[in-house]
């Protein structure tokens, strides 16, 4: 075969795997996922009463107040930012990772517990006494930060421990809390893979539909 | 025997998962799982499952960082990817297991004095100098060496993020996973260009990535392509042979017996190889965990 004819080849055979692996199948995936799936291929957004989108429950949020549900610690804060000081661009790019800390770590320990330095630039307030202040019995999920630091769960028992707080910052009865945690909460994978986890997001956005902000 | 090693190693790393970390423990006043690093949806056991599974087989995915794992789980990663054959890349595993197999025929053959053979052909020198050096010392060479050019300079070099035993582990775990062709990471080594993390919380860590991106590709490259010469050069040189035929005299391969000792090879050509590094790392951090933090 002359070499024309081989170069002629490879130049076709390479320009129809490109439209078949650039354009046909990339076309044809997005209209599967917006036909077939298309709330999850849209990031699976989440609305509130008002239909504004106001997250996705695959992505967690930090909620610090006392009357919602608190998400687990995050090394950065779930990818949120001061808009004023935000040098690295957190806003725009966002930002994932762990702490990454050995179980060997001091630094481990020095985040759970806290600790006190005269610098107060350097002392470290700590989950463990965070949760302790709050009335919340801390369990494991609630003092170890996720890998993600985007974890949209907390598990069963943390989210029990938080009822008591929540329902005095609302006052309303701790028993309609536990019926919520319930409702929201994803079992695990095919019933056997993982642990069942507590979408916090979902979980603070039922609890606003039953106990609207004044 | 890969699938009991298997199902060693996951143990392994789900009992210590499971007791967690004994210092944030006593904190919490129970026993917890350690979750650091981890997602709730997925939790102690699943991580231990997919951390065992994803160093065995040269995947290098990660659904809860490995740097954050107890002991248990540091020991089982890193021996994965210095083994390689606990199902092994695609392929590759397949590979490394017919190299410890040649050394296995050839270790046994002179211990009861018969021209070893496997599958009808003879083991010869070439073939055992071929498993062994090329297949068997390579690995070894692309993680140590570097691992201890790196750890001589730690502060310029390595960029180690956590103190102690586990700084060790992290070094070596990134030139295993280099040359054993992972990608798995203990990801608070300073091996990348700064993350939006890094620089907010005002680390720079330019001059170790350099290091590590230049260093490792020593491993990738030397871990990947001299065993894939070798393993060539191994066939051609097996199929070329003239096939014996099957006496009662020839030692038999598929014996449980057998078997057996290629479980004792790989033990010792592999494992001990990298007891030192091991004993260092993970079991020391273990011993140190369990006499309390102090």
């Amino acid at each position: 075969m002359s070499f024309a004819r081989e170069a002629s080849r490879a130049v076709r055979s390479t320009l129809v795997l490109w439209v078949l692996t650039a354009i046909i199948y990339p076309l044809a995936m997005i209209a599967f996922g917006q036909l077939v799936f298309p709330f999850q291929a849209n990031g699976s957004i989440i609305q509130n009463a008002q239909g504004e989108a106001v997250g996705s429950i695959l992505i967690g949020q930090p909620f610090t107040s006392d009357r919602y549900f608190n998400s687990r610690p995050s090394t950065t804060n779930y990818s949120t930012a001061n808009p004023q000081e935000d040098e690295a661009g957190v806003l725009k790019t966002g930002v994932s990772g762990a702490s990454n800390l050995a179980p060997s770590n001091p630094a481990l320990l020095d985040r759970i517990q806290g600790k006190s330095d005269p610098d107060p630039e350097k002392a470290i307030e700590g989950d463990l006494p965070r949760l302790q202040q709050a009335g919340v019995k801390p369990t494991h999920d609630l003092i170890y930060t996720s890998g993600s630091s985007l974890d949209p769960h907390i598990s069963l028992a943390g989210a029990a421990a938080q009822i008591d707080r929540i329902a005095k910052a609302r006052g309303i009865q701790p028993n309609q809390l536990g019926g919520l945690i319930r409702q929201n909460t994803d079992g695990r994978f095919l019933g056997i893979f993982g642990e069942p986890g507590v979408n916090v997001l979902k979980l603070n956005l039922a609890l606003d539909a039953l106990n609207p902000v004044p | 025997m890969v699938l009991a090693i298997y199902v060693g190693f996951i143990i392994t790393t789900a009992i210590g998962e499971y007791q967690g970390n004994p210092a944030v423990n006593a904190l919490l006043g129970e026993q917890a799982p350690n979750l650091e690093g981890k997602e709730v949806r997925f939790g102690w056991a699943q991580s231990a499952l997919f951390a065992t599974t994803t160093t065995g087989t040269m995947c290098g995915a990660v659904n809860s960082l490995h740097d954050s794992f107890m002991p248990n789980g540091g020991f089982v990663t890193l021996s994965n990817m210095f083994l390689q054959i606990v199902w092994g890349g695609q392929g590759t595993g397949t590979a490394y297991l017919f190299a410890y197999l040649l050394l296995a025929v050839f270790v046994t053959g002179l211990m009861v004095g018969r021209t070893p053979e496997f599958l009808g052909r003879k083991i010869e020198k070439r073939e055992v100098v071929l498993a062994s050096f090329l297949i068997l010392l390579v690995h070894p060479i692309a993680i140590l060496i570097p691992g201890a050019i790196a750890l001589a300079f730690p502060d310029q070099l390595a960029g180690i993020s956590n103190p102690g035993f586990h700084g060790l582990s992290q070094v070596i775990y990134e030139y295993a996973s280099a040359a054993a062709n992972n990608g798995s990471g203990f990801e608070g080594l300073g091996d990348s260009q700064p993350s939006p993390l890094a620089i907010a919380g005002g680390a720079s860590s330019t001059a170790t990535a350099l290091w590590w991106n230049l260093s490792t590709c020593f491993s990738l490259l030397a871990g990947r392509y001299i065993p894939i010469t070798a393993l060539l050069l191994l066939a051609e040189s097996m199929s070329r042979k003239q096939p014996v035929p099957l006496t009662s005299g020839t030692l038999r391969t598929d014996t449980g017996l057998f078997t057996g000792i290629t479980a004792g090879i790989i033990l010792v050509m592999g494992a001990l190889t990298f007891f030192p590094i091991l004993a260092l790392g993970p079991i020391a951090e273990a011993f140190q965990i369990a006499r309390g933090l102090g």
